[in-house]
């Protein structure tokens, strides 16, 4: 899991950062509330109904209301992320852009939204290590062309 | 394409837009382990880091979920 999916997005993210492309990361660890005795975690694909905020249909009658607003945010979120290139809103709690440094994720956890330094980076820093060895060691780049650069500067990125 | 991605991308050639990214706390993996051995195995050197971030003593065994019939990380 950590190999094939976690470590990869993380990673992803860090090199969009390194070369000061705006990135977010968000970690969705929310079971829907009919399903938590049954389920230690977020099974892959089960945060789309969430996204979309489809979980009316998608719960029926087993449909908590943390499900509804936990759905609500996400959507939001995601929305917002489209319109703007950041998804931060209004009143929700803040989305730090992701830095390798602080290694700050959106955690969409039980518990409620959460910004927080991953809570997995140890053993994800052993998979970044065993994986880095696949790697390309080289990474020639082009200048940011200005279109490109207007872009960025639309979504509100400085460089 | 006009290229593969790989070469695309090395060569500069990506958007750069705002990234949106993540996972979910159970996604997906394959794993073919059937011992704690073979399990850490692949991260070599690394192994006591691995064993202490995914089975820290005093943590309970580190074991296949009922979900899974081999172990992976």
């Amino acid at each position: 899991m950590d190999h094939m999916m976690i470590e990869p997005a993380r990673f992803v993210a860090s090199v969009n950062a390194s070369e000061a492309v705006p990135a977010s990361e968000y970690r969705f660890s929310y079971v829907a509330g009919s399903l938590r005795s049954k389920l230690p975690g977020a099974p892959h694909a089960t945060e789309i109904p969430f996204v979309f905020d489809t979980v009316s249909a998608r719960y029926g009658k087993d449909l908590t209301p943390s499900d509804e607003r936990t759905a609500q945010a996400m959507l939001s979120y995601w929305v917002t992320f489209a319109k703007t290139g950041d998804p931060s809103i209004g009143d929700s709690p803040a989305w730090p852009r992701y830095s390798p440094a602080t290694d700050i994720l959106m955690n969409f956890s039980a518990d409620g939204l959460v910004a927080e330094a991953d809570p997995w980076k140890a053993r994800l820093d052993v998979i970044a290590v065993y994986v880095s060895g696949f790697a390309p060691t080289t990474s020639p780049k082009k200048p940011i062309d200005a279109m490109t650069a207007a872009r960025l500067k639309m979504f509100g990125h400085v460089s | 394409l006009l290229a593969d991605p790989e070469s695309f991308y090395l060569s500069g050639g990506g958007w750069y837009v705002p990234l949106f990214i993540g996972t979910n706390s159970l996604d997906l993996g394959f794993g073919f382990a059937q011992s704690k051995d073979a399990l850490f195995a692949p991260v070599g050197t690394d192994r006591s880091k691995a064993v202490a971030a995914y089975d820290p003593p005093g943590a309970g065994s580190c074991a296949p979920s009922s979900r899974q019939s081999r172990w992976t990380i």
